[in-house]
């Protein structure tokens, strides 16, 4: 589902409201994503799935990642890339793992809205992770899932 | 999670393991606003007109690879056929005008530069005469610069007079570059319905109903498709094979399209199409040749070939169009001989004939390209082989091309070399028959009933 401007605007003032004494831009920030994230929950169906909103002539201002790890299973993977997001202040939105035969694969889906480096610079920080562990890691831009996987 | 698991994992495999890229992002520039009476004015005007708009282009390609995780393999500059502003100079002036398009093409950091072309199906002025004869100098001297001639099309015919000279051009271009293995021949291509906004090197150009800048992208190479037939197994049927096909050709081309859209924008310049050809590399696995040989021939170029490529080619052609609204460019199949892994080994056990190759034109190969070819063939027989060509693009309404080397001192049996991306091909066997009569009559060859649409 589109969220229209209007509607973040909206339910800005009412977490001010609410919040009172208590609002601290963090703190707004804060409500207002909780929010949004809720109303996407509660609509049924394509409409509610990140990333079907954004049509593939109009990508490019997502600010979602999808960083993939695989290699050898081993110890410390996830808390290395996982220090590495944390460093940059990447938000870990959502994270899924499987071992295949031994085979370790991890997908993380990122936020890089508040990145406090390059989107090349968090990039090469995970190149240099995947190559510490001996794993790969990728970083790509949501846009090519969305562009190759909804119609 | 929006996304799937076996998605996500997908995409990685393609980009990691077969060669998932994005094969050219191409800015086309006009060159209509440099024409000038004067040679110093227009090498200024060209020279700065290039650089000053596509010094960026590298750049942006390489942000938006970086950003999204895709490879653009190749970054290329495509300029109006340069005999249009070139009109009122002379062989002498054209071959200046080359040096500066490849002082400029060296500036912005791009491998070619594509469009020192002409187009002459129903005739030459004397602007075009004078670059087509300046042509195989400007290839000797130059590295980036590419050179395409239109000698026939649907409407007007072809231009006999006009292939009878590309043959000689051909020859001499061969003789000019024999210290790199007649190299310069790979930089010239004859065409019969050349298209405006191919992105592909060494064809391409910008159109004259293009706007002054246009951006065109060509779509991933066949790695992708190959693991996507040998996937369906052999005992699948072919709407089966179609279906897969279809799939992954929509993938690769939203992901071409999406990518060209970036480095459009990046640049403030307006998106032009998406060219959904299969360009093989000589990398194992990218090759259109084991497409084929994944439906369960042999060989390429065995009995069955035809009918493989047509299959191939018409579902790349469905799914792309469901993935892009502006699919352009020529979007046919390349069989470069030289340039496919499995095309070089038919080539050289003698399974893949220059007629089998001329037979594939016919449903969707866009023409012989990349074809070595012995050093003392006749520039007659060379220009029959383009007629031969050219006919089959005039009666079908397609493109056609030729992209011949006639590679100098080399004879049946002889493997030329020229490395990279240009990768290494058998010299194969032409017709020793003469056809130099039939070449030299001159004139034009009618254009066919068909062209009557109205």
């Amino acid at each position: 589902m589109a969220i229209s401007e209007a509607t973040i605007r909206e339910l800005t003032r009412k977490a001010i409201d609410e919040l009172g004494p208590l609002a601290s831009p963090d703190n707004v920030r804060q409500v207002v994503r909780d929010a949004l994230a809720r109303m996407q929950e509660e609509v049924p169906g394509l409409e509610g799935t990140p990333g079907f909103s954004a049509s593939h002539m109009n990508l490019g201002s997502g600010t979602q990642v999808i960083v993939t790890v695989f290699g050898k299973n081993k110890s410390g993977v996830l808390a290395e890339v996982a220090r590495c997001l944390a460093d940059f202040n990447g938000n870990v939105i959502d994270i899924s793992q499987k071992i295949l035969q031994d085979w370790f694969t991890m997908i993380l889906i990122v936020d890089i809205a508040e990145l406090t480096a390059s989107f090349a610079a968090l990039k090469k920080a995970l190149g240099q992770v995947g190559e510490k562990l001996g794993v790969r890691v990728l970083a790509q831009h949501e846009d090519v899932f969305v562009s190759m996987h909804r119609v | 999670m929006a996304w799937s698991f076996e998605e996500i994992l997908q995409t990685v495999q393609m980009t990691e393991r077969e060669h998932f890229d994005v094969r050219t992002v191409t800015l086309g520039i006009s060159l209509r606003d440099c024409a000038s009476d004067s040679l110093e004015t227009m090498k200024r005007k060209i020279y700065d007109k290039i650089t000053r708009l596509a010094s960026r282009h590298v750049a942006a390609a390489r942000e938006v690879e970086e950003r999204w995780g895709i490879t653009i393999a190749n970054k290329r500059i495509s300029i109006t056929p340069l005999s249009i502003p070139g009109e009122q100079m002379k062989l002498a002036g054209f071959l200046e005008l080359a040096l500066t398009l490849d002082k400029a093409a060296e500036e912005c950091g791009v491998d070619y530069l594509g469009g020192y072309s002409a187009l002459v199906s129903k005739g030459m002025t004397p602007g075009e005469q004078e670059l087509i004869l300046s042509i195989p100098e400007a290839l000797a001297s130059t590295k980036h610069v590419c050179s395409s001639v239109n000698i026939g099309s649907s409407k007007a015919g072809i231009n006999m007079d006009a292939v009878r000279l590309m043959g000689e051009i051909i020859l001499r271009t061969a003789e000019l570059t024999k210290d790199a293995k007649s190299i310069g021949c790979a930089k010239l291509v004859a065409f019969c319905n050349a298209v405006e906004d191919n992105p592909f090197i060494a064809g391409a150009f910008h159109g004259i109903s293009e706007p002054d800048l246009s951006l065109n992208v060509g779509i991933s190479g066949p790695g992708v498709v190959l693991s996507a037939v040998r996937e369906v197994g052999q005992q699948a049927d072919f709407v089966d094979v179609a279906e897969a096909i279809k799939r992954m050709a929509f993938k690769i081309t939203r992901a071409g399209e999406m990518m060209g859209r970036q480095v459009a924008k990046l640049e403030g310049v307006p998106f032009g199409v998406v060219d959904i050809s299969l360009a093989p590399t000589p990398a194992e696995g990218d090759s259109v040749g084991a497409i084929l040989e994944a439906m369960g021939l042999e060989r390429i170029g065995a009995h069955g070939s035809t009918a493989a490529l047509a299959l191939l080619n018409d579902a790349v052609k469905k799914g792309g169009m469901m993935a892009s609204s502006y699919v352009g460019g020529m979007s046919g199949a390349f069989i470069p001989v030289s340039e496919d892994a499995n095309m070089i080994r038919a080539a050289a056990e003698g399974v893949l004939s220059i007629e089998k190759l001329e037979a594939m034109t016919c449903v969707c190969s866009v023409g012989l390209d990349m074809i070595a070819v012995p050093g003392d063939t006749p520039a007659t027989t060379l220009s029959a082989i383009l007629a031969d060509e050219a006919a089959i693009g005039m009666v079908n309404n397609k493109t056609t091309a030729l992209r011949i080397i006639p590679v100098h001192g080399m004879r049946v049996g002889d493997v030329v070399d020229w490395g990279g991306l240009l990768g290494a091909a058998p010299i194969m066997p032409v017709r020793p028959q003469d056809s130099s009569i039939f070449i030299r009559r001159g004139g034009r060859i009618p254009a066919p009933t068909t062209a009557l649409r109205n």
